[in-house]
Protein backbone atom coordinates (compact mmCIF):
# COMPACT_ATOMS: atom_id res chain seq x y z
CA UNK A 1 0.00 0.00 0.00
CA UNK A 2 1.60 3.36 -0.96
CA UNK A 3 0.73 6.50 0.82
CA UNK A 4 2.36 9.77 1.10
CA UNK A 5 1.71 13.35 3.50
CA UNK A 6 1.07 11.49 6.58
CA UNK A 7 -0.10 13.71 9.91
CA UNK A 8 -0.96 12.44 13.16
CA UNK A 9 -2.38 15.28 15.96
CA UNK A 10 -3.50 13.18 19.43
CA UNK A 11 -4.67 15.11 22.52
CA UNK A 12 -5.57 13.82 25.14
CA UNK A 13 -5.86 15.18 28.94
CA UNK A 14 -6.08 13.00 31.97
CA UNK A 15 -6.10 13.03 35.69
CA UNK A 16 -6.27 10.11 38.01
CA UNK A 17 -9.07 10.81 40.93
CA UNK A 18 -9.45 8.20 43.65
CA UNK A 19 -7.24 5.97 41.96
CA UNK A 20 -9.52 6.12 38.52
CA UNK A 21 -8.22 7.51 35.40
CA UNK A 22 -10.86 10.26 34.05
CA UNK A 23 -10.00 10.95 30.83
CA UNK A 24 -10.96 14.81 29.89
CA UNK A 25 -10.18 15.20 26.47
CA UNK A 26 -9.48 12.68 23.94
CA UNK A 27 -8.93 13.40 20.53
CA UNK A 28 -6.95 12.21 17.57
CA UNK A 29 -6.71 12.68 13.85
CA UNK A 30 -5.05 10.56 11.38
CA UNK A 31 -4.39 12.81 7.68
CA UNK A 32 -3.21 11.11 4.72
CA UNK A 33 -2.89 13.73 1.74
CA UNK A 34 -2.44 10.23 -0.52
CA UNK A 35 -3.21 7.13 -0.06
CA UNK A 36 -3.44 3.91 -3.00
CA UNK A 37 -5.65 0.56 -1.69
CA UNK A 38 -5.82 -0.13 -5.67
CA UNK A 39 -7.80 3.09 -6.50
CA UNK A 40 -6.36 6.23 -5.49
CA UNK A 41 -7.94 7.88 -2.18
CA UNK A 42 -6.97 11.71 -1.33
CA UNK A 43 -7.20 14.01 1.46
CA UNK A 44 -8.18 11.41 3.97
CA UNK A 45 -8.99 12.64 7.57
CA UNK A 46 -10.04 10.36 10.28
CA UNK A 47 -11.12 11.80 13.70
CA UNK A 48 -11.01 10.04 16.43
CA UNK A 49 -11.20 8.74 20.28
CA UNK A 50 -8.93 6.50 21.74
CA UNK A 51 -10.29 5.39 24.67
CA UNK A 52 -8.51 1.96 25.87
CA UNK A 53 -9.24 -0.48 23.20
CA UNK A 54 -12.11 0.73 22.11
CA UNK A 55 -11.50 3.61 19.80
CA UNK A 56 -14.22 5.52 18.06
CA UNK A 57 -14.06 7.22 14.79
CA UNK A 58 -16.02 10.26 15.51
CA UNK A 59 -15.88 11.12 11.52
CA UNK A 60 -14.02 10.33 8.69
CA UNK A 61 -13.20 11.98 5.28
CA UNK A 62 -11.66 11.44 1.98
CA UNK A 63 -11.66 12.26 -1.69
CA UNK A 64 -12.20 9.36 -4.14
CA UNK A 65 -13.29 8.32 -7.41
CA UNK A 66 -13.81 12.29 -8.27
CA UNK A 67 -16.15 12.36 -5.40
CA UNK A 68 -16.26 12.02 -1.79
CA UNK A 69 -16.93 9.52 1.46
CA UNK A 70 -17.92 10.07 4.48
CA UNK A 71 -19.08 8.42 7.42
CA UNK A 72 -19.43 9.48 11.42
CA UNK A 73 -19.80 7.81 15.03
CA UNK A 74 -18.35 4.39 14.50
CA UNK A 75 -16.61 2.43 17.39
CA UNK A 76 -14.20 -0.01 16.19
CA UNK A 77 -15.09 -2.90 18.71
CA UNK A 78 -17.79 -5.36 16.75
CA UNK A 79 -20.61 -5.27 17.18
CA UNK A 80 -21.01 -1.55 15.87
CA UNK A 81 -22.47 0.06 12.65
CA UNK A 82 -22.73 3.20 10.72
CA UNK A 83 -24.00 4.86 7.27
CA UNK A 84 -21.17 5.51 4.27
CA UNK A 85 -22.13 8.43 2.67
CA UNK A 86 -20.90 8.81 -1.12
CA UNK A 87 -21.12 12.24 -2.69
CA UNK A 88 -20.87 12.72 -6.50
CA UNK A 89 -18.79 9.87 -7.51
CA UNK A 90 -17.71 10.29 -10.59
CA UNK A 91 -18.94 6.83 -13.16
CA UNK A 92 -15.90 7.54 -15.44
CA UNK A 93 -13.48 7.03 -12.53
CA UNK A 94 -15.27 4.20 -11.26
CA UNK A 95 -15.57 2.29 -14.45
CA UNK A 96 -11.57 3.44 -15.05
CA UNK A 97 -11.22 0.94 -11.86
CA UNK A 98 -13.19 -1.74 -12.73
CA UNK A 99 -13.07 -5.27 -15.57
CA UNK A 100 -14.21 -2.47 -18.35
CA UNK A 101 -11.87 0.40 -18.24
CA UNK A 102 -12.00 1.12 -21.93
CA UNK A 103 -16.02 1.80 -21.80
CA UNK A 104 -16.80 5.60 -21.52
CA UNK A 105 -19.19 6.91 -19.63
CA UNK A 106 -20.41 9.85 -17.58
CA UNK A 107 -22.68 9.96 -14.72
CA UNK A 108 -22.38 11.34 -11.12
CA UNK A 109 -23.05 8.95 -8.44
CA UNK A 110 -23.98 9.14 -4.68
CA UNK A 111 -24.89 6.76 -2.23
CA UNK A 112 -26.05 5.64 1.40
CA UNK A 113 -24.34 2.28 2.66
CA UNK A 114 -25.32 1.00 5.86
CA UNK A 115 -22.49 -0.39 7.44
CA UNK A 116 -22.13 -3.42 9.97
CA UNK A 117 -19.04 -4.11 11.81
CA UNK A 118 -18.83 -8.18 12.86
CA UNK A 119 -16.36 -10.34 14.42
CA UNK A 120 -16.01 -11.36 10.75
CA UNK A 121 -15.14 -7.67 9.64
CA UNK A 122 -17.42 -4.98 8.29
CA UNK A 123 -20.82 -5.75 6.50
CA UNK A 124 -23.28 -3.62 3.83
CA UNK A 125 -26.29 -4.63 3.78
CA UNK A 126 -28.56 -3.12 1.35
CA UNK A 127 -26.60 0.32 0.02
CA UNK A 128 -28.32 2.19 -2.62
CA UNK A 129 -26.63 3.92 -4.67
CA UNK A 130 -28.00 6.30 -8.00
CA UNK A 131 -27.15 8.82 -10.69
CA UNK A 132 -27.76 12.69 -9.72
CA UNK A 133 -28.06 13.03 -13.51
CA UNK A 134 -28.91 11.91 -16.43
CA UNK A 135 -25.72 10.38 -17.81
CA UNK A 136 -24.37 8.15 -20.39
CA UNK A 137 -22.25 4.83 -20.97
CA UNK A 138 -20.72 3.87 -24.29
CA UNK A 139 -19.31 0.52 -24.70
CA UNK A 140 -16.86 0.26 -27.35
CA UNK A 141 -17.59 -2.31 -30.01
CA UNK A 142 -14.18 -3.78 -30.37
CA UNK A 143 -12.76 -6.86 -32.16
CA UNK A 144 -13.67 -9.64 -29.32
CA UNK A 145 -17.00 -7.81 -29.20
CA UNK A 146 -18.09 -8.15 -32.70
CA UNK A 147 -16.56 -11.94 -33.14
CA UNK A 148 -18.39 -12.66 -30.02
CA UNK A 149 -21.74 -11.22 -31.52
CA UNK A 150 -21.19 -13.10 -35.18
CA UNK A 151 -22.73 -16.27 -33.91
CA UNK A 152 -24.78 -14.62 -31.16
CA UNK A 153 -27.37 -12.14 -32.45
CA UNK A 154 -28.71 -11.37 -29.19
CA UNK A 155 -25.33 -10.61 -28.04
CA UNK A 156 -24.57 -8.41 -30.65
CA UNK A 157 -27.72 -6.47 -30.37
CA UNK A 158 -27.21 -6.34 -26.56
CA UNK A 159 -23.87 -4.76 -27.41
CA UNK A 160 -25.52 -2.33 -30.27
CA UNK A 161 -27.51 -0.73 -27.51
CA UNK A 162 -25.22 -0.37 -24.96
CA UNK A 163 -22.99 1.43 -28.02
CA UNK A 164 -24.76 4.65 -26.63
CA UNK A 165 -27.04 4.38 -23.51
CA UNK A 166 -28.14 7.14 -22.87
CA UNK A 167 -29.93 6.93 -19.19
CA UNK A 168 -32.35 9.12 -17.13
CA UNK A 169 -32.10 7.10 -14.50
CA UNK A 170 -29.42 5.03 -12.82
CA UNK A 171 -30.40 3.22 -9.46
CA UNK A 172 -28.67 0.44 -7.69
CA UNK A 173 -28.60 -1.49 -4.81
CA UNK A 174 -24.70 -2.93 -3.18
CA UNK A 175 -24.25 -5.56 -0.98
CA UNK A 176 -20.83 -6.12 0.45
CA UNK A 177 -19.88 -9.04 2.94
CA UNK A 178 -16.44 -8.99 5.14
CA UNK A 179 -14.84 -11.84 2.80
CA UNK A 180 -14.84 -9.10 -0.09
CA UNK A 181 -17.52 -10.84 -2.00
CA UNK A 182 -19.77 -7.78 -3.02
CA UNK A 183 -22.75 -7.91 -5.62
CA UNK A 184 -24.06 -5.00 -7.18
CA UNK A 185 -27.53 -4.63 -9.15
CA UNK A 186 -28.31 -1.34 -11.34
CA UNK A 187 -30.97 -0.72 -13.48
CA UNK A 188 -30.39 2.10 -15.78
CA UNK A 189 -33.67 3.70 -18.13
CA UNK A 190 -32.90 5.60 -20.57
CA UNK A 191 -32.63 5.48 -24.79
CA UNK A 192 -30.03 4.79 -27.38
CA UNK A 193 -30.75 7.65 -29.89
CA UNK A 194 -28.51 5.59 -32.69
CA UNK A 195 -30.89 3.18 -32.75
CA UNK A 196 -34.58 4.86 -31.94
CA UNK A 197 -35.47 8.48 -29.56
CA UNK A 198 -38.86 6.66 -28.58
CA UNK A 199 -38.16 3.38 -27.78
CA UNK A 200 -36.80 3.19 -23.90
CA UNK A 201 -34.27 1.14 -22.86
CA UNK A 202 -33.87 -0.68 -19.47
CA UNK A 203 -30.65 -2.39 -18.82
CA UNK A 204 -30.49 -4.39 -16.13
CA UNK A 205 -27.07 -4.90 -15.08
CA UNK A 206 -25.78 -7.71 -11.96
CA UNK A 207 -22.35 -7.30 -10.72
CA UNK A 208 -20.68 -9.72 -8.45
CA UNK A 209 -17.17 -9.68 -7.31
CA UNK A 210 -14.73 -9.63 -4.75
CA UNK A 211 -13.71 -6.15 -3.87
CA UNK A 212 -10.66 -7.25 -1.85
CA UNK A 213 -8.91 -9.32 -4.53
CA UNK A 214 -10.21 -6.45 -6.72
CA UNK A 215 -7.68 -3.88 -5.08
CA UNK A 216 -5.19 -6.50 -4.46
CA UNK A 217 -4.98 -7.20 -8.35
CA UNK A 218 -4.84 -3.09 -8.74
CA UNK A 219 -2.42 -2.87 -6.06
CA UNK A 220 -0.22 -5.42 -7.81
CA UNK A 221 -0.48 -4.14 -11.50
CA UNK A 222 0.65 -0.71 -9.73
CA UNK A 223 3.41 -2.36 -8.32
CA UNK A 224 4.47 -4.46 -11.05
CA UNK A 225 4.61 -1.42 -13.52
CA UNK A 226 6.05 0.26 -10.77
CA UNK A 227 9.01 -1.81 -10.57
CA UNK A 228 9.59 -2.58 -14.65
CA UNK A 229 9.92 1.33 -15.06
CA UNK A 230 12.13 1.55 -11.57
CA UNK A 231 14.28 -0.98 -13.45
CA UNK A 232 14.13 -0.64 -17.22
CA UNK B 1 -72.11 30.71 -45.02
CA UNK B 2 -72.50 27.11 -46.81
CA UNK B 3 -69.33 27.26 -47.95
CA UNK B 4 -67.78 28.37 -44.21
CA UNK B 5 -70.08 25.33 -43.22
CA UNK B 6 -68.06 23.05 -45.33
CA UNK B 7 -64.78 24.38 -44.74
CA UNK B 8 -65.56 24.00 -41.08
CA UNK B 9 -66.73 20.46 -41.86
CA UNK B 10 -64.02 19.36 -43.68
CA UNK B 11 -61.49 20.88 -41.04
CA UNK B 12 -63.45 18.55 -38.72
CA UNK B 13 -63.29 15.62 -40.59
CA UNK B 14 -59.60 16.06 -41.31
CA UNK B 15 -59.57 16.54 -37.47
CA UNK B 16 -61.42 13.07 -36.94
CA UNK B 17 -59.66 11.50 -39.96
CA UNK B 18 -56.06 12.21 -38.31
CA UNK B 19 -56.73 10.56 -34.66
CA UNK B 20 -56.10 7.20 -35.90
CA UNK B 21 -52.62 8.50 -36.69
CA UNK B 22 -52.16 9.85 -33.34
CA UNK B 23 -52.73 6.51 -32.13
CA UNK B 24 -50.35 4.78 -34.14
CA UNK B 25 -47.49 6.68 -32.65
CA UNK B 26 -47.59 5.02 -29.36
CA UNK B 27 -44.04 4.22 -28.36
CA UNK B 28 -42.83 0.79 -28.78
CA UNK B 29 -42.31 -1.36 -25.35
CA UNK B 30 -39.00 -0.98 -23.76
CA UNK B 31 -36.24 -2.75 -25.16
CA UNK B 32 -35.18 -4.33 -21.99
CA UNK B 33 -31.41 -6.03 -21.27
CA UNK B 34 -30.80 -8.00 -18.71
CA UNK B 35 -26.91 -8.83 -18.09
CA UNK B 36 -25.33 -10.53 -15.19
CA UNK B 37 -21.64 -10.77 -14.62
CA UNK B 38 -19.74 -12.77 -12.39
CA UNK B 39 -15.85 -11.97 -12.17
CA UNK B 40 -13.71 -14.72 -10.49
CA UNK B 41 -9.93 -13.05 -9.82
CA UNK B 42 -8.48 -16.56 -8.86
CA UNK B 43 -7.09 -17.46 -12.26
CA UNK B 44 -5.73 -13.59 -12.45
CA UNK B 45 -3.78 -14.04 -9.20
CA UNK B 46 -2.19 -17.11 -10.28
CA UNK B 47 -1.35 -15.23 -13.39
CA UNK B 48 -0.08 -12.37 -11.31
CA UNK B 49 2.31 -15.11 -9.38
CA UNK B 50 4.00 -16.47 -12.63
CA UNK B 51 4.36 -12.97 -13.83
CA UNK B 52 6.15 -12.21 -10.52
CA UNK B 53 8.28 -14.95 -11.10
CA UNK B 54 8.86 -13.86 -14.53
CA UNK B 55 9.95 -10.43 -13.50
CA UNK B 56 12.20 -11.37 -10.93
CA UNK B 57 15.98 -10.48 -10.43
CA UNK B 58 16.87 -14.24 -11.69
CA UNK B 59 14.77 -14.73 -13.81
CA UNK B 60 16.70 -13.69 -16.51
CA UNK B 61 14.20 -12.35 -18.93
CA UNK B 62 15.73 -8.73 -19.46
Amino acid sequence: MLFDGVTVTGEIDYRFEKQQLIIKRDKQQLKIANLFIGIPVQALQVDAQVNGLNIIIDRFKARLLGGRVDFADLKLTAPSQTAIKLSALSLSEVIKYSAYPEIDAQGIIDGLLPLSLTEQGPAIKNGVISARYPGYIKVPENTVVKAMGKDNPAFAFTMQVLTNLQFDSLQGVLDYAANGETSLNVEMKGINPNLSRARAVIFNYSHNENILQLLKSLRFNERLNKQIEERY
Amino acid sequence: MLKRISILLTLFFTIAGCTPRVELAVPEEPITINLNVKIDHEIRVKIDKELDELFSEDSGLF
